[in-house]
């Protein structure tokens, strides 16, 4: 299936900060990937970085933990799309070749009630980088209204996102194609937090940007490495 | 300065952006919101709506802090940018190759680390210097931000 890594930030001494969530690989070109996550999860503020998980992001691999340091590359930031809260990232010096799936164009090729999969780093600002492969239902189809004009198509699954799952990849159990980008879960305000955890806002109605949405802008910056 | 923007083209401009948000930005222009509006909608967006799960780290001022630097380059003689206007001045200059990352590259070094959150605000603003001229548009953006 795809490659998701988990994503944090470094502080001004170059110590890993903050965990953030996940960033799921699009493409690879040469030593570079292109990589997409969240665009709540960051601001121009924070310097990125990619953490290199025990497991090399590779499922059927052993995940060890807890881990005392990790290794991580700094990420460039290439461009952001805030209606679709997406941001895309270059991570250099990647050595081999890493099989990636193709992404799913067609949003009308995805049924209610099909099996998926969502791959992602849950809890990952608790500082976990155990990856998951949590297997769901796509419970409804939405376009979520921006403008009379304008509408994004959004997959709606019964995935119980938790905070850190943003920007994890969804991928269709039938052929394998990324199908969607992890964004959120619909929940009520949340008036209780551990720390910036918070508390009872937990459902199982999370939502993810189609790749339909986006998948014209892979080839543009693809073609840009 | 005014010659540069004279000599941008609106359509040209809107490719700079990625085709997703190109596409976008012209259904919400085709929706009525002129391109501030659009700038503001833009800013707001990740962090409105249903989902209110999780933390958010989006900056919404964004927009109004690109609209203030773009002020500055293109309305004043703030000496801040002198070196932007030198290098504008190069006759050959492409817009995606040339201004636009040099115009980001200005305003990130001011008050970012990350040329790639900007950019799309840095192109969205200069549209709305190109649609409705720089006079009018130094005009209106002093008057909102009390420059």
């Amino acid at each position: 299936m795809g490659m998701v890594l988990p994503i944090a930030t470094l502080n001004e001494d170059k110590v890993i900060e903050n965990f953030l969530g996940s960033a799921t690989v699009l493409k690879q070109k040469g030593n570079s990937l292109l990589l997409v996550t969240c665009a709540h999860l960051l601001n121009n503020q924070l310097n990125p970085i990619i953490i290199y998980p025990p497991h090399s992001g590779i499922l059927s691999n052993l995940q060890s933990y807890p881990q005392a340091a990790f290794k991580f590359s700094p990420v460039e930031v290439l461009d952001i799309n805030p209606l679709l809260d997406l941001v895309f990232l270059k991570l250099n010096g990647i050595e081999g070749l890493i099989t990636l799936p193709s992404l799913l164009d067609d949003f009308q090729k995805i049924e209610v009630g099909e099996s998926v999969v969502v791959l992602s780093y849950p809890f990952a600002p608790l500082g976990s980088v155990l990856e998951t492969f949590h297997p769901c239902f796509v419970s409804a189809k939405g376009l979520r209204i921006i403008s009379p004009e304008l509408g994004v198509k959004e997959l709606i699954l019964t995935y119980h996102a938790h905070t850190g799952s943003s920007g994890g990849g969804v991928y269709s159990q039938k052929d394998g194609k990324l199908c969607g980008i992890v964004r959120g879960a619909l929940a009520i305000s949340d008036t209780l937090r551990i720390g910036n955890i918070p508390v009872g806002t937990d459902s199982s109605v999370t939502f993810a940007i189609s790749t339909e949405e986006f998948i014209k802008d892979v080839t543009y910056y693809i073609n840009q490495f | 300065m005014e010659e540069i923007l004279n000599n941008i083209n609106e359509d040209d401009l809107l490719l700079c952006l990625s085709p997703s948000l190109t596409g976008q930005v012209k259904k919400l222009a085709q929706s009525g919101l002129d391109y501030n509006a659009i700038g503001n909608s833009i800013a707001n967006f990740p962090i409105t709506g249903l989902i209110t799960k999780g933390n958010s780290a989006w900056d919404k001022e964004i927009w109004k802090n690109v609209k203030i630097e773009l002020v500055k380059i293109f309305c004043t003689e703030d000496t801040e940018y002198d070196k932007l206007r030198g290098e504008l001045k190069e006759k050959s200059l492409g817009l995606k190759d040339g201004i636009i990352p040099l115009i980001t590259l200005a305003i990130n070094n001011v008050f970012g680390v990350t040329a790639g959150f900007i950019a799309p605000f840095v192109i969205i603003g200069i549209l709305m210097f190109v649609k409705v001229g720089k006079e009018a548009t130094c005009n209106y953006l002093k008057a909102e931000h009390g420059l």
